[in-house]
């Protein structure tokens, strides 16, 4: 990381081994990291950690991630906080919903790390 | 008193109105339904006999007038539904006669109608005679008696002249005699309401002009003693009613003018049912006030005969506006049976008759043959008229009217037997028919009719001593029966003979194949249809036409026969052979003309025929019921069809749901497969890209890794299972266990899993065997899912319960864990349902344990559903029948 204050990450997803494996890789890399498993756990740590960049899972028991997303583009304090859908719905509508609602990446589930990392490092 | 001018005009004027009502209704000027006109046209039965005779009846013999109105009235339940029968026959054979309907029953014979043509017209102008006498003693009576005038100044004869003029106009105008007279009817039905109305009016006009009251005639009757003929039944011969009756029910069908009324001119069947009521009341009506007037006849009148009563006692009363109606009503009666008896008669002379005698003999006859037959028809009505005039003046002065009536009802009853049981019995043949017809009437004609001539020394003498001195054959005592009356013992040995014959004969003889042909029609009008063929031979199409357009014309017939060869698919060849279904049409077109019989011969004059051989015509019965068959299995397979279309409409819709239902399940499962790979996936990338990580995340990785793939496996095989389950591919293989045994056997298997997770199970089965037939399999599938759910979700306790109800088995699982939401009750066994509900905590599993517990006992008719328990947790509950069944 050429920064040197880390980038803020929150990683969303209901599966605990994906939100285990992301974890991981986003320390890895550098980030500074909170993991939510539902919707109501992230948009509770979305206002304080107020973080630059979300992963969203879209599938989720409680609030989907559309929402999440909805959510953040109406707070005003989450302006700058980029989303980035990681989901297995995977069709170009979905992925079209998805760009829609202001996430700026939508990556199909499973996707690869090192991909993955790379498109994030580049935002 | 009044002129003899005034009467002449009175009914010169009633002719002009009834003129008028004919030709109104021609014009469609009225708006009285047909079926009133029809009802009322049948008492066309009711002539200057019931008007004038039946009170001269009931002052000489009491009540014996009745029967003849007793009988229409007590038979019309029976007479209702073979008219009906009759009606439906004629509409399709296009019978114009009783004698066209006879002939054509049996195979179209034409000595057949002419004999039942000859036997009509003998049986019914003296009928038409004493029509005539009636008229002309009501003039008599009402203008006073002339004697030693000269046949110029007879008014009978211009009373005759008259009607026969009527008749011509209206009555023969048409050649299709089918096409029916809608303004003689509508005229005819005026008739019958003239009648009654004159009838009751001059009746009231006795009762309490001449006296005070009905009952003040009965008083003074009572006192002269002339009550008892009314009250005692001395002289009451109930065989003497009983025949009476019979023959006047049999002549509501069979006299010629009501078969024309009732059959030909019936517009529709259904308006018989209005003519079920509205007749017999009409009957009712005009006898109400016989008795009365007969008695105050009797009270008052010395002289002059009974049947003159009602003219006289109205003549008493000098009142011209009475004597006129009276007049005029009885007018009405006698003209009304005379135009349409008259009708009916020349229709049959010159269809039966005349049109054989010429018209086969076409080459002879160079101008239109419609205008020939419509000539010979008003020849014949003004020679029946004629006839009718001499007879009156010859004969029938020295008879009472209802004498002569009766034994013309007795001539038309003799045809019952041949149409009667040409319409239900299928051992009808035509000699039968020709024999008992010939026989009743030669017994009728001795029996009745020679009586009838009694006062000739030589007729006296065979009155009284029989033929050559044969006492047992005397005319009027046959073998020696003497307790009837004269006329009652005519009916009894002509009818039953008649009878008798035709039934013996049919019996022995056999039906012959022209015969058979026309069987069917008869018997089963509703179901038969016209055999393709019946013309075994070849008849050029312009052959055809070219007669036919005699008859019809040259427009009609192209007209007719283009839209039938339009209706049914015929090709016209002009110079070629003609369709035999149109041989037929016009066979069936022509009858309408002169009749079935004349018709048939016409038609094969212009056919080189072929006789048509037994098997030919057994053929054709044979080819007609295949045709029938065939229609049949043709109906019931467009039913079958139309059912399967609904079906298959609906199955689409179905499958279109299910194809719906199968899109949202495949992308269910592809997430779920997405979602462990995705972990694996990732997983194995770090393990790869990381090589410094220290070996305790390294075996937590590798332990992660291997259950996901343990948990995809199991999600595959699971779908698949899901699948074959639904598709039905799945086969019960079912087998007699213990059901005990197998809850026994799931839970050891379980037991380590329970103990682990710090669970109890309990289980209370019972003492008694609990055998089912099932595919164990499948159920231990089942139990094992539902018993592993419950340890997921208990608290610490699952309990198991299972018992017998009936016939059925029913197992219950229990957990204490946090129950179920009520309105979820029924999603749990939805297909990934718990990915849908699911907390905070990942349970494992696919999330189609529930839906393929629901499918394996939906397989084997058994229910399965969830429920909370009372205290704490879920149940889960199913119910199977103890023995599988397919």
């Amino acid at each position: 990381m050429e920064q040197d204050v880390k980038k803020k990450i929150l990683v969303v997803d209901d599966d605990p081994y994906i939100l285990m494996s992301l974890e991981f890789l986003m320390k890895k890399n550098g980030y500074d990291v909170l993991v939510a498993r539902n919707g109501t756990e992230a948009m509770a740590i979305l206002r304080e950690f107020l973080p630059d960049i979300v992963l969203l899972d879209i599938m989720m028991p409680d609030v989907n991630g559309y929402d999440i997303c909805k959510y953040i583009r109406s707070v005003k304090k989450l302006d700058h906080t980029k989303v980035v859908f990681l989901s297995a719905k995977s069709t170009d509508a979905d992925i079209k919903k998805g760009l829609e609602l202001g996430a700026v990446l939508y990556i199909s589930k499973p996707f690869s790390t090192r991909n993955l990392m790379k498109q994030l490092n580049d935002l | 008193m009044i002129s003899k001018g005034v009467i002449i005009a009175l009914a010169i004027a009633y002719l002009c109105i009834l003129f008028l009502v004919a030709n109104l209704s021609e014009r469609n000027k009225f708006k009285i339904a047909s079926s009133w006109i029809y009802a009322l046209s049948m008492a066309v039965y009711c002539t200057a006999w019931t008007f004038f005779g039946s009170i001269g009846n009931a002052a000489e013999k009491g009540l014996s007038f009745l029967p003849v109105y007793l009988g229409p009235t007590l038979f019309m339940p029976l007479i209702a539904p073979v008219l009906v029968k009759i009606i439906r026959i004629s509409k399709r054979q296009r019978i114009t006669s009783i004698a066209d309907f006879i002939s054509s029953r049996y195979g179209k014979n034409v000595s057949l109608g002419i004999w039942v043509t000859l036997f009509c017209v003998i049986g019914i102008v003296p009928y038409i005679s004493i029509q005539l006498k009636a008229i002309t003693s009501g003039i008599e009576i009402l203008t006073g008696y002339e004697n030693n005038i000269g046949w110029w100044q007879d008014s009978t004869l211009y009373i005759a002249a008259v009607l026969a003029l009527f008749t011509m106009v209206y009555g023969i105008r048409h050649i299709d005699a089918t096409e029916q007279h809608k303004g003689v009817m509508s005229a005819i039905a005026f008739e019958s309401i003239i009648k009654l109305v004159a009838f009751l009016l001059c009746g009231l006009a006795i009762c309490y002009v001449t006296f005070n009251n009905t009952s003040d005639i009965f008083k003074q009757a009572a006192i002269k003693n002339m009550v008892a003929p009314f009250t005692t039944n001395q002289n009451f011969n109930s065989w003497n009613w009983i025949l009476t009756a019979l023959v006047s029910a049999l002549s509501i069908l069979f006299l010629p003018r009501q078969f024309q009324v009732a059959v030909v001119e019936n517009t529709d069947v259904n308006h018989v049912k209005k003519s079920m009521w509205v007749f017999p009341l009409y009957l009712l009506l005009i006898n109400l006030l016989v008795i009365p007037i007969a008695l105050a006849g009797k009270l008052t009148l010395q002289q002059g005969s009974p049947d003159n009563y009602f003219l006289l006692l109205i003549e008493q009363l000098k009142n011209p506006g009475l004597s006129a109606l009276v007049f005029i009503g009885g007018f009405s009666a006698a003209t009304g049976m005379v135009i349409v008896e008259v009708i009916a008669l020349t229709t049959m002379i010159s269809n039966h008759v005349l049109a054989p005698l010429f018209l086969t003999r076409s080459s002879k006859i160079a101008y239109n043959a419609g205008k020939f037959i419509l000539n010979t028809r008003r020849i014949a009505a003004i020679f029946l008229l004629f006839f009718a005039y001499l007879f009156e003046k010859q004969v029938a002065e020295r008879y009472s009217l209802i004498s002569i009536g009766l034994i013309s009802f007795t001539a038309m009853a003799q045809l019952a037997p041949s149409v009667l049981f040409g319409l239900f019995w299928k051992e009808s043949n035509r000699k039968a028919a020709v024999v008992s017809i010939l026989s009743g009437f030669l017994l009728w004609f001795y029996t009745l009719v020679i009586p009838s001539f009694k006062g000739s020394t030589w007729i006296d003498h065979l009155l009284l001593n029989g033929p050559f001195s044969i006492s047992w054959l005397k005319p009027t005592e046959l073998f020696g029966m003497n307790h009837l009356d004269p006329i009652s013992h005519g009916i009894f040995w002509s009818l039953g003979i008649n009878t008798l014959l035709f039934v013996l004969i049919s019996l022995q003889g056999k039906v012959e194949n022209s015969v058979h042909m026309q069987q069917e029609l008869f018997l089963h009008p509703s179901k038969t249809k016209y055999p393709n063929a019946i013309w075994n031979g070849l008849t050029l199409y312009h052959d055809l036409k070219s007669m036919l357009a005699r008859f019809i014309g040259e427009k009609r017939v192209e007209l007719l026969l283009q839209g039938y060869a339009n209706r049914h698919d015929i090709i016209i060849q002009e110079d070629g052979p003609a369709d035999r279904r149109m041989v037929r049409f016009a066979e069936r077109l022509l009858g309408g003309v002169v009749g079935a019989a004349s018709s048939r011969l016409m038609i094969s004059s212009v056919t080189t025929e072929e006789n048509i051989t037994l098997t030919e015509v057994m053929d054709i019965v044979k080819e007609s019921q295949q045709i029938i068959e065939l229609n049949k299995e043709l109906r019931k397979k467009s039913i079958e069809l139309e059912k399967a279309s609904s079906a298959l409409s609906a199955a689409n819709e179905k499958l279109l749901h299910a194809d719906e239902l199968k899109n949202e399940f495949l992308y269910t499962v592809t997430h779920e497969l997405r979602t462990p790979l995705t972990s694996i996936r990732a997983l194995s990338e770090i393990l790869h890209d990381n090589p410094d990580l220290d070996e305790e995340q390294r075996q937590q990785y590798l332990s992660i890794i291997t259950r996901e793939i343990e948990k995809l496996s199991h999600l595959i095989t699971q779908v698949l299972n899901l699948e074959k389950y639904e598709s039905g591919r799945q086969r019960i293989h079912p087998i007699s266990f213990e059901m005990k045994d197998l809850l026994q056997e799931v839970m050891d298997s379980l037991y380590p899993l329970a103990q682990e997770k710090n669970k109890i199970m309990l289980c209370n089965l019972p003492n008694e065997q609990l055998l089912i037939h099932a595919d164990r399999s499948l159920l231990v599938q089942v139990v094992y899912n539902l018993v592993s759910n419950a340890i997921k979700f208990a608290h610490e306790k699952i309990e198991i319960l299972i018992r017998k109800q009936g016939d059925e088995l029913e197992v219950q699982i229990c957990d204490d864990g946090p129950g179920i939401d009520e309105f979820q009750k029924d999603l749990l066994f939805d297909k990934f349902y718990q990915y849908k509900q699911h907390h905070l905590l990942k349970p494992e599993g696919s999330g189609l344990g529930l839906a393929i517990c629901r499918r394996i006992i939906e397989l084997h008719h058994g229910k399965i559903s969830a429920r909370n328990n009372v205290t704490k947790g879920a149940s889960f509950i199913f119910v199977l029948p103890s023995i599988y069944q397919e």
